[in-house]
């Protein structure tokens, strides 16, 4: 064999690199992982009054690629078809999206609330949850359990839910970021509320950004 | 009919998923040689303690490369799951 003919088979081999989908929509060979598996839950809209929470909450599918999440986001009804009274959770691992799960127990949520006509709610949750599968709104992993929108009559409402709820400056670094990734204004008010008040009647803020 | 489960060329959702299980990883996106043409993600998102970090420019790259059909049997394992109830459906938007 020549020179040239090793040179040529070499270059032959350099060119069969493993793709990804982002080059190689059908044959792809490598995928991203996400840094941990989240599952995304689905809240039913009650139909009748026998129905309790346990039955209207429930996991739909879990992901652990960018891939997977994708292919999920595409095929499931965006937001501003969901009926009212229904809500999508996003959680990390098995977490479950209450406040009685272990994990959230000690936590509280960054929530704002979309009055009146939101025709970019779609994108807003989209930025949310890419945010959160991203890792890009914490600074170390520690702090976000999930994200949750709520889609009622009066408004939508999007809440990120963290770990702890007394880490303050911590907690303010996410909410300010938090803020950014719902394209919220100076004036717009994101609110912090601990799980420990969700059961008082009018829960107050402990941090409002 | 759009609910037929037709063969439209595309990957299905469950032939993803099996494929998925079957490929490597990619192990750090952000030495990784990707293509021209293709973004490849912004260093300020990488951390020390968290391995995969993807900035939302990158992420956004994939919204129509992972182009799925949702085939009948992911459809009713999966996305059945989430129940509209008659009456309760909205046409988008409040």
């Amino acid at each position: 064999m020549s020179v040239e003919e090793v040179t040529q088979q070499t270059q032959d081999l350099n060119i069969e690199k493993p793709s990804t989908v982002l080059s190689d929509e059908k044959e792809f060979q490598l995928k991203h992982p996400l840094n941990s598996k989240w599952t995304l839950w689905y809240t039913k809209p009650p139909v009748d009054k026998s129905e309790s929470w346990s039955d209207l909450l429930r996991p739909v599918t879990s992901f652990e690629t960018v891939e997977e999440f994708w292919a999920i986001h595409n095929a499931i009804p965006k937001p501003r078809y969901l009926p009212f009274k229904s809500d999508y959770h996003l959680f990390r691992n098995d977490i479950r999206p209450e406040w009685e799960d272990p994990t959230n127990a000690k936590g509280g949520k960054w929530t704002h609330q979309f009055w009146g006509k939101t025709p970019d709610i779609d994108d807003l949750w989209m930025r949310a949850l890419l945010a959160v599968i991203g890792e890009t709104i914490d600074e170390d992993d520690s702090e976000i359990n999930g994200v949750v929108i709520n889609i009622r009559k009066s408004a939508y409402k999007i809440a990120i839910w963290t770990k702890s709820a007394d880490k303050k400056e911590a907690l303010t670094r996410i909410g300010s970021k938090f803020k950014t990734v719902l394209k919220l204004g100076d004036d717009a008010q994101l609110e912090f509320l601990p799980h420990s008040t969700a059961s008082e009647k009018h829960p107050q803020p402990s941090l409002v950004l | 009919e759009a609910d037929a489960d037709v063969d439209d060329g595309r990957m299905t959702m469950t032939e993803l998923l099996q494929r998925l299980q079957e490929i490597n990883v990619v192990e750090d996106a952000y030495t990784f040689e990707y293509p021209e043409g293709i973004e490849a993600p912004d260093a300020r998102h990488k951390k020390e303690t968290v391995k995969y970090t993807y900035g939302p420019a990158f992420l956004l790259q994939f919204q129509d490369k992972v182009n799925i059909r949702p085939d009948a049997e992911w459809k009713q394992n999966v996305a059945s799951k989430i129940v509209i109830p008659p009456g309760t459906v909205r046409q988008g938007g409040r």
